[in-house]
């Protein structure tokens, strides 16, 4: 019997092997894709369980802490432009009080030095 | 097998694996899909988190910095408090060894006789013996006497040894004290600074000229006491500035047992207002009792000082100095 349903061996061997090879090829990069996205969920996990923790470690809603700390920032401006300003003055004070000790201590033993 | 059938075996072989990796192609594809879809609801899930957290992050931080610098100044602040409470310290050690030094002098020049005692003006005071120290003066026993002698007329180094005059050593001590310790005290523009706390004093008058008066005062234990007072008069009224000086020391020279009473007044500037300075020194029960008052006025405003002490305060001249040194007055306020 000559007459088959089948291609003639050869050239469909020939094309079959070559469909195969390319597909080879597309399906290792499919493959690759597959792991790519799997560890990338894997990590997209981790980093939402990280952020969780994280909204989590300050005990109320990320939206009132932000508000909050905002709040608390620009009332520590006006506490520090305060200390500041007290620093300022006592500086001041400290240096002049330096300045007078030493003045009046020169001027204690020079009066002690002349009248013993 | 024949060539033909073996070639026929293996495409058929090919045509089967390659049917095989087709429906795994298809399989992982349906996979990579489905993985995409998770990978988007993995990321929507975690941005949930991680927007609002990077969003807050920056203040986070920037709150712990602020925190760090607030704890900085305030330690900063803590070592210049402590800085400068140790100098105070060492500044009332240093005044009360200024004043021991003046008066170990002073209580041995009291015991001295000074045979001739050359005045500026060229009198000469015989077995001159130091009896008191007053405000601008000094009062002497000599052969002729008692008789008090203002500082322009003593020598300069006597003076310098009693530690009297501009250059005086407890003056600048009692100053430093005054200046750097104590805190000032305003009344009706006018500022000064006082060794002790002064309360409020209710004051009244039944002049109907005075419209307003407010006082001040302290007392310390050694007998030390300081009065402040503002009056305001109705607008236009004439003041006499020597009528008040003599009338600022009625009280203390009307009390009961005062004896010898001696008054004097001179005019002042001050802040660059016309003033009058009263210094009156009276015996009262065996002791002797002083004071000093400062005069001032503009328009329509008068602030009136008076600093009363014994002998027993300690350097009362030098502090009642101390004292008027200090005072200042705002006109513009």
């Amino acid at each position: 019997m000559n007459s088959s349903i089948l291609p003639r061996p050869l050239p469909s061997l020939l094309l079959a092997s070559s469909l195969l090879l390319c597909s080879c090829d597309r399906f290792e990069a499919l493959n690759a894709e597959k792991t790519a996205l799997e560890a990338e969920i894997v990590q997209t996990k981790q980093e939402a369980v990280f952020y969780e923790k994280k909204i989590a470690s300050i005990n109320q809603p990320v939206y009132t802490a932000q508000y909050n700390a905002q709040g608390q920032i620009q009332a520590a401006a006006k506490t520090q432009a305060a200390l500041n300003q007290e620093i300022s003055d006592l500086s001041s004070k400290a240096d002049k009080l330096d300045a007078t000790l030493v003045r009046l201590r020169a001027k204690l033993d020079a009066y002690k030095a002349k009248h013993p | 097998m024949n060539f033909s059938s073996f070639l026929k075996t293996l495409a058929l072989i090919a045509v089967a694996v390659g049917a095989y990796f087709a429906y795994q192609y298809e399989k992982t594809q349906r996979a990579v899909l489905k993985l995409k879809a998770e990978l988007l609801t993995e990321r929507d899930t975690r941005d949930l988190c991680k927007t609002p957290w990077l969003e807050f992050e920056p203040t986070q931080i920037a709150l712990a910095q602020t925190a760090a610098k607030t704890a900085a100044l305030q330690q900063k602040k803590m070592e210049l408090e402590e800085k400068v409470a140790n100098s105070t310290e060492e500044l009332k050690k240093l005044a009360a060894a200024a004043r021991a030094a003046v008066d170990k002098v002073q209580s041995a020049a009291a015991e001295q006789v000074i045979p001739e005692l050359k005045l500026q003006d060229g009198k000469v005071l015989k077995d001159a013996k130091l009896r008191k120290i007053e405000p601008g003066q000094i009062s002497f026993t000599h052969l002729d006497g008692i008789g008090s002698v203002p500082f322009s007329q003593l020598p300069m180094d006597l003076l310098e040894r009693l530690d009297v005059g501009n250059d005086s050593l407890l003056k600048a001590a009692l100053a430093a004290e005054l200046d750097l310790i104590m805190p000032a005290t305003t009344l009706s523009g006018l500022t000064l600074k006082s060794p002790m706390t002064l309360a409020e004093k209710q004051q009244r008058s039944s002049i109907p000229a005075i419209i307003e008066i407010k006082g001040l005062e302290g007392k310390r234990s050694d007998e030390l006491e300081v009065a402040v007072s503002s009056i305001r008069y109705a607008k236009g009224t004439a003041v006499d500035l020597d009528a008040a000086a003599t009338g600022s020391l009625k009280a203390m020279t009307s009390l009961d047992g005062m004896s010898n009473v001696k008054q004097q007044s001179r005019d002042v500037t001050v802040s660059n207002l016309p003033g009058k300075r009263t210094s009156m020194s009276a015996k009262r029960f065996g002791g002797e009792i002083f004071a000093e008052s400062l005069i001032l006025y503009h328009n329509d405003q008068m602030w009136m000082i008076i600093v009363g002490y014994s002998g027993k305060t300690k350097s009362g001249p030098q502090t009642v100095e101390s004292i008027f040194d200090t005072v200042q007055v705002d006109t513009k306020s």
